[in-house]
């Protein structure tokens, strides 16, 4: 699978998307995945949009960060507990606006 | 008046006249201003069947009692006709720095009517009015025509005007301020043109009274603390990227319109993504009147043959002439974008009209020897050679300038015109996101996001996140969007606001700067009764509940690919329930009930 990171995360880490070997089951362990894999600049930006971590409920604490699942929010899924296959990705967005 | 400055400039342009003429109270307060003062004054003064290039159309160009305030981004005015490329209302918003000028000018509005013997621009000093030939200026760039202009008044002026392209009634031409800036969609800069009104210039020394001034400052301040510092979207989106930032964002899922919406994935977007852009040729951010979001990307092509040095491109013209003609090259798209700025069109109808003249092409529908230039997606040199020959109406371009509805009705092919009311759709397919599909149906100047942005719950979240997939409750939705952003644009601020601030931030500040006892339900209703008088304007102008559509495409020819996959969407279900929560008929038309209830 794969994970992609868009704007401030992309910027943070150096790089706009990092292929996942390992098997991963739901997108709470993506999540976790690349706080734990990820860059200390990453970590950070991560975590003040998710609020807190390991998020208790099946969405983050924080309100600024949206999880796409191919394509798909996640809120309209299982949330962080959406299961994951192979080939998936999932897309991490901080806050966008535009028109 | 309080935030109203309470005095509209009327220049007859047949007859070289200028006169003040008091702003009513009552009327300021039921439209608010801008483009609600706009649409009243047009709905009750001109024959809604006139020609929209001729002398009978007016144009207006309006600020909100906000413009000019130390209100959150309230830099904002409105430019409003007939629509030459939609035959309905046009308003038409900006930013920068004009609308504010207007008013330290001293005027709320300018209403232009007639049409001059020779080209000519208005210039306005404290108060004062006169008409100057424009000989000088008449056939140059927005640049160079507002150079010349602060050249021959004021250094200090601000200038609004037109480029070749509204000279030469590009139907989708716009009206640019600050050399960057416009008020650039439903050919706004082509109804300036049909006058022989290159430019209008105001410099002003005044200033906008505060009904309650410490409140008002108290307010704005904990709106900025509060609100607009601590939102995501106001703090570090839109400041970090710009508008672009979306290009991403919207082709992940899978409803970033590509090659004239034959498809929602485009493979080239990170190319022209905001993080492209942020990396290679961004100078630095700049923001408009008052606005601490600051979403303007100055950017600089340093060489080669798309050298070039200006603004964006935006998230609108990034799509519009990348993903939208196939172009994945970001140098390109500068600099198309900036030809558009200098001639003066609109990078959306331009882009999106291109790429129905390449799908014409493509298929076989135009044959070769209707265009000068091979008309396939995806090249970049053609992109940038189209735009300068619409801008200039130089040959395949005298066609493009009709925009797009026009283009493929002429080759038999009108359903691959992307447009509702003749307007180009911008950068969202429906197919994947229902609710801005019932908007672009029902938007008043056709084919628009920002009429009511239904993409900041579907897709950002903001206010909350609404399934994107789903109709149910859509109609609600969009009514409401629909009816706060006319209130919002009738303001004076922009509604980039509105991703950190909500209607009743809105309606204080309107309560403390002008003392009129607004609410967020008077707001909302001035909104709303600003809807209607633009729909009461297109009835009587011939567009009815009939065009309340889409093209055929959106709504028969299933998303092939990415996560709206096999998707159309779904109108018929929506516009029902549109009409009923809007009091209107099942035919679209507002009930005399309706209609009594918002005091029309």
């Amino acid at each position: 699978m794969r994970i992609n990171l868009f704007a401030g995360l992309a910027h943070a880490y150096g790089r706009d998307s990092v292929a996942v070997d390992e098997d991963l089951a739901t997108v709470r362990d993506a999540v976790s995945y690349l706080l734990e894999a990820g860059s200390p600049g990453l970590r950070k930006e991560l975590l003040q949009l998710l609020g807190e971590w390991p998020a208790a409920g099946r969405r983050p604490a924080g309100s600024g960060l949206s999880i796409l699942l191919n394509g798909r929010n996640v809120e309209f899924l299982d949330g962080l507990d959406t299961v994951l296959g192979p080939g998936d990705v999932v897309t991490l967005i901080p806050p966008a606006a535009g028109g | 008046m309080y935030g109203w400055i309470g005095k509209i400039l009327r220049v007859d342009l047949g007859k070289a006249s200028c006169k003040e003429e008091p702003l009513c109270p009552d009327t300021a307060a039921k439209f608010i201003g801008a483009r609600g003062l706009g649409a009243k004054i047009l709905f009750d003064e001109i024959d809604p069947g006139t020609d929209p290039l001729g002398p009978g159309n007016k144009l207006i160009l309006a600020a909100g009692p906000l413009t000019g305030t130390a209100a959150i981004s309230g830099g904002r005015y409105n430019v409003i006709a007939k629509s030459p490329l939609t035959g309905g209302i046009a308003a038409s918003n900006s930013g920068g720095y004009w609308g504010p000028e207007l008013k330290y000018a001293g005027f709320d509005a300018i209403v232009f009517e007639g049409r001059a013997d020779k080209p000519v621009y208005l210039w306005v000093n404290n108060g004062k009015a006169e008409l100057r030939p424009a000989d000088k200026s008449w056939g140059k760039t927005t640049g160079e025509t507002e150079d010349l202009i602060r050249a021959e008044t004021d250094a200090e002026a601000k200038v609004a005007c037109i480029g070749p392209g509204g000279e030469k009634l590009v139907k989708f031409a716009g009206v640019v301020c600050d050399k960057t800036r416009a008020a650039g969609r439903s050919g706004v800069g082509a109804v300036m043109g049909s006058k022989n009104l290159k430019a209008v210039a105001v410099r002003g020394t005044g200033g906008v009274k505060i009904a309650n001034k410490q409140a008002f400052r108290d307010l704005v301040l904990d709106i900025y603390k509060n609100k607009v510092k601590t939102a995501g979207v106001t703090s570090s989106g839109l400041p970090s990227f710009g508008t672009a930032i979306l290009v991403n964002v919207i082709n992940a899922h899978g409803i970033f319109p590509t090659r004239n919406f034959q498809t929602g994935v485009f493979e080239g977007a990170g190319r022209i993504s905001g993080e492209t852009l942020a990396d290679t040729l961004l100078v630095r951010r700049k923001a408009c009147f008052g606005c601490p979001i600051g979403c303007a990307r100055p950017s600089r092509v340093e060489k080669g043959k798309y050298r070039c040095s200006g603004e964006g491109p935006e998230y609108e013209s990034a799509w519009a002439l990348g993903a939208d003609c196939g172009v994945d090259n970001l140098e390109a798209v500068t600099k198309a974008n900036s030809v558009c700025n200098e001639l003066g069109i609109d990078p959306i109808s331009m882009g999106a009209t291109l790429a129905c003249a390449m799908e014409l092409y493509e298929k076989g529908y135009m044959p070769g020897s209707a265009s000068e230039l091979e008309l396939r997606f995806g090249d970049p040199d053609v992109l940038v050679e189209a735009v300068r020959k619409t801008g200039m109406r130089e040959g395949i371009g005298d066609l493009l300038a009709e925009g797009s509805y026009r283009l493929a009705s002429r080759f038999g092919h009108p359903e691959l015109s992307m447009s509702s009311k003749k307007q180009e759709y911008p950068a969202y397919d429906p197919r994947g996101c229902q609710g801005i599909g019932l908007n672009y149906a029902t938007s008043n100047r056709g084919g628009c996001h920002v009429r009511g942005y239904m993409i900041s719950a579907e897709i950002l979240g903001v206010p909350e996140k609404l399934d994107p997939f789903v109709i149910e409750g859509k109609a609600g939705w969009t009514k409401a969007f629909q009816d706060i952003t006319a209130a919002v644009d009738s303001a004076g601020v922009c509604l980039f606001t509105t991703f950190a601030i909500g209607l009743p931030e809105v309606a204080a500040m309107l309560k403390e700067a002008t003392g009129v006892a607004y609410t967020p339900e008077t707001a909302l209703a001035a909104g709303e009764r600003i809807w209607n008088l633009e729909r009461l304007f297109n009835f009587k102008a011939g567009i009815t509940g009939a065009d309340d559509t889409l093209a055929p495409r959106l709504l028969e020819e299933p998303m092939p690919e990415g996560p709206a996959k096999g998707r159309v969407t779904r109108l018929g279900e929506m516009l029902g329930d549109y009409y009923k929560a809007r009091g209107w008929s099942e035919t679209g038309e507002p009930l005399p009930e309706t209609l009594a209830r918002l005091g029309l």
